[in-house]
């Protein structure tokens, strides 16, 4: 992507003025989306994204540079500028850029860029015209198709330099159902690392109608009373909830600083004996994996909670180094725009033995939360919130009416110890994560499981 | 920048050739700069230089998008391409324009020549002064998880093939500090910021004082027993409600059926004491220019006035659409998007109240001051809403114990209705809008 002459060379201008360590992250990616709402073509856009990010270490202290040029003046020039933050004597770091070829375990059958834009319409057409002609309470619907092609080539001054690919496909459905002067919303939003043959063996028919069942459901529900109650969050996107509650907190960013809840907790009990929670960069073709994270370390399987017990953290190299902690391959960033940092990739509550039937016949009176929206965390004191999209009511052990606007909050490391079922359908979601390093895909996902009490919001 | 603009030319030259006809570029170059300051140190120190080009064009009389960061001839060719590709799928019956340009553009300072005097030694002292304040202020500070000075520059030319040709540069800063306090049993966190072209308005020990007490206040903090409160909505928090529903006010989506204030003009949306400006003069504002996205005049405008519904917010395309002028409101974040639609600075109007008369009129409530998961439990086309919240308690007229661990729900539409009072202490939130104080009716808070 770039003469590896010159990367050597800008490496060597980042460590002039006594850096210990520089990176560089180069970045050539092409994206491509159409959106369309009310059975029209809203905007359709593609371009290119390139530009080149320099870090350089002295101790844990990090600069961080990027530009859009690919001129050898230019990024010595941004280097240089860079490393002019750091006023000490070059020190005696020698290395020779080895290329370490990538062993690329996803498959991409068909590449976005290739395929016609016309047959992505009719896809997206096919799915406007489900969703919306689902039921007369449907008033308008918005599908929106992305893609992005990422290469990226990685080098430092331990003479590491690899490249790899990553392709993305997305499609979102967005139902709007409208009664008596009121508007609900339901949505789904399959995505893969991986080609356009995920989009294409999807079944957009099923998820379209259930787009828009869920909208309808909810413009006919009423709104559930405020209080605490045993919650069911079921599988798939359900794992927002260890997302936010906890996965936050179990980032080396949070942790270093020893401001996360869950800082020098390592071997000690930290949720109930019924969770084992999971980080796994590797899954095949799965949303928030990657064959190598942003600083060019293999990824991997980390396993952070067995039975109940903290085992890990997700690790970067910086904050490893603050940590006395070795990386485990979890540094990620948004783009060349960003420096990398500890981020989850897919993030899991494995499977416990029960059914959904046998969470839902042992609760006497409690909230159902069927599909999670999004929510957001306080790492510091682990105070999160989320919100409920499609929600019902338990009575006797059996689903009751469906209920709206419901918000569950609370403090991630108490819920952990509140969960007192686990279910046996582990399902992945598909989320972008907002943080420090930018916006990310992330896996979320978690099998069907009962928090024990929980502050339910409603009106 | 002459450069780019003798490079654009030959884009327009070569894309001409190839069957486009209206066509515009918008080119943006900017610099930033931000330190962050952990333990007196220098944690991160961030520098960038970027330029990007976007450039949209009608091919078959349909409109199509296209960018490129990699600003050189050899980009022009991917450029036609996508914008060629893009218009062919593009089956919308609206009528976007290449605009020709407005007759009269206002004089906005958009530009502190003083600003880009500061240098960077006096950009990372002001930040370390203020995580060296909040340490000395008191001692269950435990960390400043942030505590950043950030500041940059920024051209942007809008160029066509009807003869338009607008250049703007401006430059803003920003500065927060986020720390937490507490001992073993409790941690709360605080959050101060400043956002501002003028370096004068930066005090470190102000800021660093009132993240850190905001957070002492917090501690000992707890929930209370659910039911329906008068709420006192603190005006940053207002601020940010307002900011993640403001798209109710675009044409686009009333047009699209997706906004709630679809067949309202003129009619009652909110309390009589309600009115809703904006403002893309406002002095020192963080979206004030002279022009939108599409290159026409920005205009001054109330929204809501007493009450009233008098506007949607208008670009071209929507403004043709429903035979009216356009109100200046288009927008592109960057030369990545497409054209929307986004109020400049758009704020609530102040009232007369002060804060303590607020604190009295309300007698017996909840004073809210922090609202989290406004991205997820908050529905922008519904208006429902139910948020983690935290504040204090009012009892008897006066400021009482902290509250956290408690929800607030509603619907804004509804709460628009139910503003009694405004007070007069207008502020922006980091999101760019404003508020001053208000009181709310009555939302319910779950809680014990």
């Amino acid at each position: 992507m770039l003469d590896k002459k010159i990367i050597n060379d800008v490496l060597l201008a980042a460590i002039s003025t006594g850096g210990d360590f520089a990176e560089m992250f180069i970045e050539d990616s092409f994206k491509s989306n159409i959106s369309y709402i009310g059975g029209q073509v809203e905007s359709t856009q593609s371009g290119r994204d390139f530009g080149i990010g320099i870090r350089i270490f002295k101790g844990t202290n990090a600069i961080y540079a990027y530009t859009n040029s690919f001129k050898k003046d230019d990024l010595i020039k941004t280097a240089l500028k860079g490393a002019s933050a750091i006023s000490g004597i070059k020190q005696d770091i020698a290395f020779d850029l080895t290329t370490k070829k990538v062993n690329n375990i996803h498959s991409y059958a068909i590449m976005p860029d290739v395929v016609n834009k016309k047959d992505k319409l009719d896809i997206i057409k096919f799915a406007y015209d489900t969703a919306f002609n689902y039921s007369e309470l449907i008033s308008q619907v918005a599908i929106g198709l992305t893609d992005q092609i990422q290469n990226i080539a990685i080098a430092n001054t331990d003479g590491l330099y690899v490249e790899d690919k990553r392709v993305y496909n997305r499609i979102t459905i967005s139902s709007v159902a409208s009664k008596n002067n009121e508007m609900q919303t339901g949505g789904i939003k399959p995505g893969t690392l991986g080609g356009f043959e995920f989009i294409e063996n999807l079944d957009i028919k099923s998820l379209s109608e259930k787009a828009s069942e869920t909208a309808i459901k909810m413009v006919n529900a009423g709104y559930i009373d405020s209080g605490v109650y045993p919650v069911i969050i079921d599988n798939g996107f359900g794992g927002v909830i260890f997302h936010e509650a906890c996965g936050h907190g179990l980032e080396a960013t949070a942790v270093a600083k020893g401001t996360s809840v869950f800082a020098n907790k390592l071997g000690k009990k930290v949720a109930s004996e019924l969770v084992t929670a999971i980080d796994d960069g590797t899954m095949k073709n799965e949303w928030g994996s990657t064959n190598i994270d942003d600083e060019g370390s293999k990824t991997q399987r980390k396993v952070l909670i067995k039975d109940g017990i903290l085992q890990g953290y997700m690790i970067d190299r910086l904050n490893g180094m603050r940590m006395q902690m070795e990386s485990n391959g979890s540094s990620r960033r948004q783009s060349y725009r960003f420096a990398p940092t500890s981020r989850m990739s897919n993030t899991y509550i494995d499977n416990g033995k029960n059914t959904l039937e046998e969470i839902i016949q042992a609760t006497d009176y409690g909230l159902y939360a069927k599909q999670m929206g999004g929510g957001s965390v306080n790492p510091a004191t682990g105070e999160f919130n989320f919100a409920v999209l499609e929600g019902y009511i338990i009575k006797n052990g059996k689903i009751d009416k469906p209920v709206r606007g419901a918000t569950l909050i609370g403090k991630g490391d108490e819920v952990l110890h509140k969960i007192d079922m686990v279910g046996n359908n582990l399902a992945m979601g598909q989320g972008v994560c907002g943080a420090k390093s930018g916006s990310i895909p992330a896996n979320v996902g978690q099998p069907a499981l009962r928090v024990a009490s929980i502050t339910v919001g409603g009106r | 920048m002459n450069e780019y603009k003798i490079l654009i030319e030959q884009l327009f030259k070569k894309a001409a050739k190839n069957s486009i006809t209206d066509m515009e570029a918008y080119f943006r170059e900017g610099e930033r700069f931000s330190v962050n300051i952990y333990k007196g140190e220098i944690e991160d120190y961030k520098l960038s230089n970027s330029i990007g080009l976007g450039f949209r064009g009608f091919y078959n009389g349909k409109i199509g998008y296209s960018y490129t960061e990699k600003v050189s001839e050899d980009s022009f060719d991917m450029l036609i391409k996508d914008v060629k590709e893009n218009a062919t799928i593009n089956d919308s019956e609206d009528y976007e324009v290449i605009y020709e340009g407005s007759k009269h553009y206002e004089n906005v300072k958009t530009y502190n020549e003083e600003l880009d005097k500061v240098t960077e030694v006096e950009k990372i002292q002001f930040a370390k002064d203020m995580e060296k304040y909040a340490y000395e202020l008191d001692k269950r500070v435990k960390a400043c998880q942030g505590c950043l000075f950030s500041s940059g520059t920024s051209n942007v030319i809008i160029m066509n093939n009807k003869g338009l040709y607008l250049n703007e540069k401006s430059n803003g800063a920003f500065s927060y500090i986020f720390l937490a306090v507490g001992d073993d049993k409790e941690i709360s966190t605080g959050f101060e910021f400043v956002i501002s072209n003028d370096f004068t308005k930066y005090n470190a020990k102000n800021m660093a004082t009132k993240a850190v007490n905001d957070a002492i206040k917090m501690l000992g903090a707890k929930s209370i027993k659910s039911g329906n409160r008068k709420i006192l909505l603190e005006a940053r928090i207002s601020a940010d409600l307002l900011a993640t529903i403001q798209g109710i006010f675009s044409a686009r989506a009333v047009q699209k059926g997706v906004s709630m204030l679809k067949g309202k003009l003129n009619k009652q949306v909110a309390n009589k004491c309600v009115t809703l400006v904006d403002n893309p003069f406002l002095e020192n504002g963080s979206a004030s220019s002279a022009f939108d996205g599409e290159g026409v005049a920005t205009k001054y405008k109330k929204i809501i006035e007493n009450g009233i519904l008098k506007t949607y917010l208008y670009n071209l395309k929507t403004a043709i659409k429903d035979g009216v002028e356009s109100t200046g409101n288009a927008s592109r974040d960057s030369y990545k998007s497409t054209i929307g639609i986004a109020p400049s600075n758009l704020y609530f109007d102040r009232g007369d109240k002060t804060f303590a008369q607020l604190v009295e009129e309300v007698k017996d409530g909840v004073y809210i001051t922090d609202l989290d998961g406004m991205h997820s439990g908050f529905s922008t086309i519904s208006g429902d809403f139910s948020l983690g919240a935290k504040g204090f308690l009012i009892e008897n007229g006066k400021l009482s114990y902290a509250i956290n661990q408690i929800t607030v729900s509603g619907n804004y539409f509804e709460l628009l209705n139910n503003i009694e009072s405004v007070g007069n202490d207008l502020l922006f939130s980091s999101s760019g809008t404003g508020s001053p104080s208000l009181i709310i009716k009555d939302l319910a808070i779950a809680g014990e």
